[in-house]
C-alpha cells in the first residue's frame, strides 16, 4: 500500500482548530485512561496540543493530523506520569502486587465504561499503561518497551497480568449482575 | 501446547515470528478445542476494547482553542521579522471564529442569586462592548473613503477602545469575552501594519474585520437577562 504523500507545508492554525473539534474527546479519553486523573489528563492534552503546534513543521502528512497529535498526547501523559513518580518500572515483584486504589487517584471513570474503569483500578501503573498502549492504542510491545525503557519481556508480563485481572474483574461484575 | 498468552499475542499480531504464527494458524484449523478457546480469548479481548468516550465539555474545547490561539499569538509576537498582514489577520481571524464558535456551543449555566452584583457588572461590560463593536463597525465604513491621516486616527481610537474593552471584560471576570477582544486586536494590528508600511488598504482585510465584528455582535445580541451567559 502506498503511503500518503508528504505535505509540502506545515498544517495551518485552522487545521489545528479543526483537529481539536474532531478529536479532543479521544485525546482526553486516552489521557484520562493513562493518568486516572481528570485535571492532569486535561493539562496533558493542552500541553500536547501546544507542543504539536510548536513543532508542526515536523508533521509530514504520513498520518492524519489528529493521529499525530494523539500520539503526542500519549507521550505527554507518559511524561507526566514519570514526573509525578506515579510508576516505577524497575522492581517487577513490587509491580506484581495488586495496588489498591489510592484515595488521591481521583479518576473520572465516567469517561469510559464504568465497569472497565472499576476493573482498571485494580491494575498497577505499569499494567494499566501497558494495557492502554497495547490494547487500546495498538502500540507494539517493542514500542512500549522502548518508550518505557524496560525489556519487552517485562512489558509482555505486565500486559498479561493486566488482561488476567481485567477479565477476572469483569467476570466478577458480570456474576454480580446476574 | 499453545497457551492463552500465545493466543493473546496471536490476537494482537505482535511478537510472534512467521513460523510461530503459522503454527498457531494450523493448530486452530485442526484443533476444535483450541479454536473455541481462541474464540473465547478474542471475544474477551474485543470486549475490553469497547471504551465509550463522551465528548469533552465545551469549556475544555474552548480552553484548547484558546491555548492554540495564545501559542500562535506568542509565536507571532516573538517573530523577528515583521509578517504580512495577511498572515496575522488569518491567525487572528481563526482565533476569533474558533473562540466565538466555542462559546456558542456552551450551554447556559444558571447563575446563583448571590451573584447578582457580578451579573449587573457583567451586563454593563457586555453592553459597553456592544457599543464598542457598533462604533467600530461604523468607523470601518468611514475607513475606505478616509485619507491617510484620518485612517490612522480612526484606527488608533479603535485599538485603544478595543484594549480598554478587553481590560474591563477581564476585570469583570468575563475572561472569555476578554480573550475574543484580544484576538480581535491582532486583526486591528495587522491593519495598522499595513497603514504603517504605506501599503494599499486591502478590502479583504476590512471585510474580515467587519465579519468578526458582526460575529461578536450577533453573539452579544441577546436579551439582557441572558447577557451573562453569552460569553
Amino acid at each position: 500500500m502506498e503511503s500518503p504523500p508528504a505535505r509540502i507545508s506545515a498544517p495551518t492554525q485552522a487545521e489545528f482548530h479543526a483537529a481539536v473539534d474532531a478529536s479532543a474527546g479521544r485525546w482526553l479519553a486516552v489521557s484520562v485512561r493513562m493518568t486516572r486523573d481528570q485535571a492532569l489528563a486535561e493539562d496533558c492534552v493542552q500541553e500536547a496540543l501546544v507542543a504539536a503546534w510548536s513543532k508542526r513543521e515536523q508533521f509530514r502528512g504520513g498520518a492524519q493530523l489528529t493521529t499525530w497529535i494523539h500520539r503526542i498526547v500519549v507521550n505527554t501523559a507518559l511524561q507526566a506520569l514519570r514526573k509525578r513518580g506515579r510508576y516505577a518500572f524497575e522492581p517487577l515483584d513490587r509491580d506484581t502486587t495488586d495496588a489498591a486504589p489510592r484515595p488521591d487517584d481521583v479518576c473520572s471513570l465516567d469517561q469510559f465504561g464504568a465497569e472497565l474503569g472499576r476493573a482498571m483500578e485494580q491494575l498497577s501503573e505499569l499494567e494499566r499503561v501497558c494495557f492502554v498502549l497495547r490494547h487500546l492504542e495498538q502500540w507494539s510491545l517493542k514500542e512500549i518497551a522502548a518508550q518505557l525503557d524496560v525489556g519487552t519481556g517485562t512489558i509482555k508480563q505486565a500486559l498479561f497480568r493486566a488482561l488476567k485481572k481485567l477479565r477476572a474483574s469483569l467476570r466478577e461484575e458480570q456474576t454480580d449482575h446476574d | 501446547m499453545i497457551d492463552d498468552e500465545q493466543l493473546t499475542l496471536f490476537f494482537y499480531g505482535d511478537e510472534l515470528d512467521r513460523e510461530q504464527t503459522r503454527r498457531i494458524e494450523l493448530a486452530l484449523q485442526d484443533d476444535a478445542a483450541l479454536a473455541a478457546r481462541y474464540e473465547a480469548v478474542s471475544n474477551e479481548l474485543s470486549a475490553l476494547a469497547v471504551v465509550p468516550a463522551t465528548p469533552p465539555s465545551a469549556q475544555f474545547s474552548a480552553a484548547l482553542h484558546e491555548a492554540l490561539c495564545e501559542a500562535a499569538e506568542t509565536e507571532t509576537a516573538a517573530a523577528p521579522a515583521p509578517r504580512s498582514w495577511a498572515g496575522l489577520a488569518m491567525a487572528a481571524g481563526v482565533c476569533v471564529v474558533a473562540l466565538v464558535a466555542g462559546f456558542a456551543l456552551r450551554s447556559p449555566t444558571p447563575e446563583p442569586v448571590a451573584g447578582q452584583a457580578a451579573d449587573a457588572q457583567s451586563i454593563a461590560v457586555a453592553r459597553s462592548v456592544q457599543s464598542h463593536l457598533v462604533a467600530s463597525r461604523l468607523q470601518l465604513v468611514r475607513f475606505e473613503s478616509a485619507g491617510a491621516q484620518e485612517r490612522g486616527d480612526l484606527l488608533m481610537e479603535l485599538m485603544a477602545r478595543n484594549r480598554a474593552a478587553a481590560r474591563s471584560a477581564s476585570r469583570s471576570g468575563n475572561t472569555d469575552l476578554a480573550r475574543v477582544l484580544r484576538a480581535m486586536h491582532l486583526l486591528l494590528d495587522a491593519l495598522a501594519q499595513t497603514l504603517d508600511s504605506g501599503g494599499e488598504l486591502d478590502p479583504a482585510l476590512l471585510q474580515q474585520i467587519e465579519f468578526e465584528l458582526n460575529a461578536m455582535l450577533t453573539k452579544l445580541d441577546v436579551p439582557t437577562s441572558d447577557l451573562t451567559t453569552s460569553f
